[in-house]
């Protein structure tokens, strides 16, 4: 047996043993596969970048192993015809796809509960949850069984479970990285991102699914990410730390854990401004109205006619199988945002909703591009505003589960890229923070995150 | 403020070709009110009228779009070798029962 089919047999009984412990974070897992996949990887000649490297996959990317569902009843048992571009580069690459990852149906949610396959929990404290919508893919890597994840951002969701369970959690530059494959959610927003122990992990991976792809309109025309060797310090950076993102109701603990990365920030010598973001909290009223907006479009091609689940009634004909099929395939939050995205776009509301929601996204996309024009090189705050609430604690109102997105969708809205690392704990539960950085500035930002990776002890309970 | 009721909430459902049984649908109602409440707190922003404003697309290092050259690209054939079925430039489906009843 050669070292990488060792390896892959190792993240096998990893895997396994996750799945018997509850944590619920894989979906679909064959040993077989995998150990397949490592024989070839062994038995080619070159000695690919990502060899050996076990990856998950989020359940809402295309693989041919495996099957793509969305964590949905509409696609229980569908099989795509396709592979993503992301996944072919993964394998590409020599990494492993080691098993389909649990999430929110269709990406939609921040807790990885709106799932048919069950919660995912968190991979230290089971009674809270592991955030979402990657939920799955971000507990497999903190729970060590897999060595990087794919996940997908709408609306950050791979920083925010990454905050909550402690791990890196990177969101690619709008454009860096193919959606062909990534099953549509909110097409202006969508972006395969990553979840790894580690920002060089982490960084290896996006650069390996990155660059230019016929497939997709909206992939920008760049050859794939190449990153250097992290700097020894911060030197030569500034820092800007928004306002915004410390308002008076922030989480005591996730505070000193940001004042302390801070000051570590300091140490490494980048000089430190506070600032402002001016448009924040028009960020998740704006998110909720575009990306269901554009969710309603998307996932109006789930009409039982051609693929997925089907609910004929008897009478009724095909309108009447539409509705049924959608009405029992989708969930709870899925629905909602259907009817949120189909109303806020009909006629007598488009101006009122959809069409503020859009100069609003302008508006915070003006004050990131502000600060960068004046100097700052890159942001710094909280990832989320608390640490991981319990399971349940916020499936009863919609509103309150929307806000644990508030530090993260700016970003997406805006299209940066941004990356979440842990700071530490308070009372025992992970903190992460984030920083975003200019368009398609992958470079600057991932030197920045090894730095403040190498001045933090996220194990230590600070708070 | 935006109010929001069951029929409106009805009408956008058949919109959305989305059964919704009687009993979800006042707690639908209610859920779909609240945020729709959440949300307006973006009354006071100046609309563009749809418009997208060319500053959300602004970046210094942006690379300019791809071009638009037709590749000639012979669909059909890309679609019979993805779909499960396929025939005469046609997706082949279970059959449709009652179509005929619309």
């Amino acid at each position: 047996m050669t070292g990488i089919e060792a390896r892959a047999r190792e993240a096998a009984d990893r895997i396994a043993a996750s799945d018997a412990t509850g944590l619920n974070a894989v979906v679909a897992f064959d040993r077989s596969v995998l150990m397949r996949q490592a024989s070839d990887v062994a038995s080619g000649a070159a000695s690919p970048p990502l060899a050996g490297l076990a990856v998950g996959v989020k359940d809402n990317i295309c693989t041919l192993d495996y099957p793509t569902t969305c964590a949905s009843r509409i696609l229980q048992d569908y099989r795509s015809p396709y592979e993503a571009t992301a996944v072919t580069r993964l394998r590409q690459a020599g990494a492993l796809i080691a098993c389909k990852t649990n999430l929110d149906e269709f990406a939609m949610g921040s807790s990885t509960e709106y799932s048919i396959f069950g919660r995912t929990r968190h991979p230290e404290a089971p009674e809270r949850v592991a955030g979402g919508s990657s939920g799955g893919s971000v507990a497999l890597v903190a729970a060590g069984a897999a060595d990087a994840a794919l996940g997908s951002e709408t609306g950050g969701s791979v920083r925010q479970p990454a905050a909550f369970c402690g791990v890196v959690g990177l969101k690619p530059t709008y454009g860096r990285v193919s959606r062909y494959g990534l099953i549509a959610f909110g097409s202006s927003l969508d972006q395969i991102g990553v979840a790894a122990r580690t920002v060089e992990v982490a960084g290896r991976v996006v650069s390996a699914i990155s660059g230019r792809d016929p497939n997709d309109a909206t992939c920008a025309d760049l050859p794939p990410l190449m990153l250097s060797d992290p700097p020894a310090d911060l030197r030569g950076f500034t820092i800007g730390i928004p306002r915004e993102y410390f308002p008076d109701d922030l989480d005591r603990g996730v505070r000193t854990a940001c004042a302390r990365a801070v000051d570590r920030i300091r140490d490494a010598g980048a000089a430190v401004r506070e600032v402002s973001l001016p448009h924040t909290p028009l960020a998740i009223p704006a998110y909720y109205v575009i990306a269901p907006a554009e969710a309603s479009s998307n996932l109006a091609r789930y009409d039982g006619v051609r693929y997925g689940l089907r609910v004929a009634p008897e009478r009724g004909g095909v309108h009447a199988m539409y509705r049924a099929t959608r009405g029992t395939g989708f969930g709870p939050e899925v629905r909602r945002r259907i009817i949120i995205g189909t109303y806020v776009l009909s006629a007598g509301y488009y101006q009122a909703f959809y069409a503020k929601a859009i100069a609003a996204r302008s508006l915070i996309a003006g004050d990131f591009q502000q600060l960068f024009r004046d100097g700052i090189d890159l942001l710094f705050g909280p990832t989320t505003p608390t640490t991981a609430f319990k399971a349940g604690a916020k499936t009863a109102d919609p509103v309150a589960m929307y806000l644990s997105d508030a530090f993260v969708c700016p970003t997406n809205l805006a299209g940066l890229p941004a990356v979440s690392v842990p700071l530490g704990r308070a009372a025992g539960l992970p903190v992460g923070g984030q920083l975003i950085a200019p368009l398609f500035d992958e470079a600057k930002l991932l030197a920045a995150a090894s730095v403040l990776e190498r001045c933090l002890e996220p194990q230590q309970d600070i708070a | 403020m935006t109010r929001v009721t069951r029929e409106e909430i009805e009408r956008i459902a058949q919109l959305a070709r989305l059964d919704v049984d009687s009993r979800t649908m006042a707690e639908l109602t209610t859920q779909i009110a609240q945020i729709l409440r959440y949300v307006s707190q973006l009354d006071g922003v100046e609309s563009t009228g749809g418009e997208i404003s060319p500053s959300w697309i602004e970046a210094p290092t942006i690379p300019p779009p791809r071009g638009g050259d037709i590749t000639g690209i012979d669909l059909p054939p890309q679609l019979a070798a993805m779909a499960p079925a396929f025939r005469d430039g046609f997706f082949l489906v279970p059959r449709l029962e009652g179509l005929d009843e619309e």
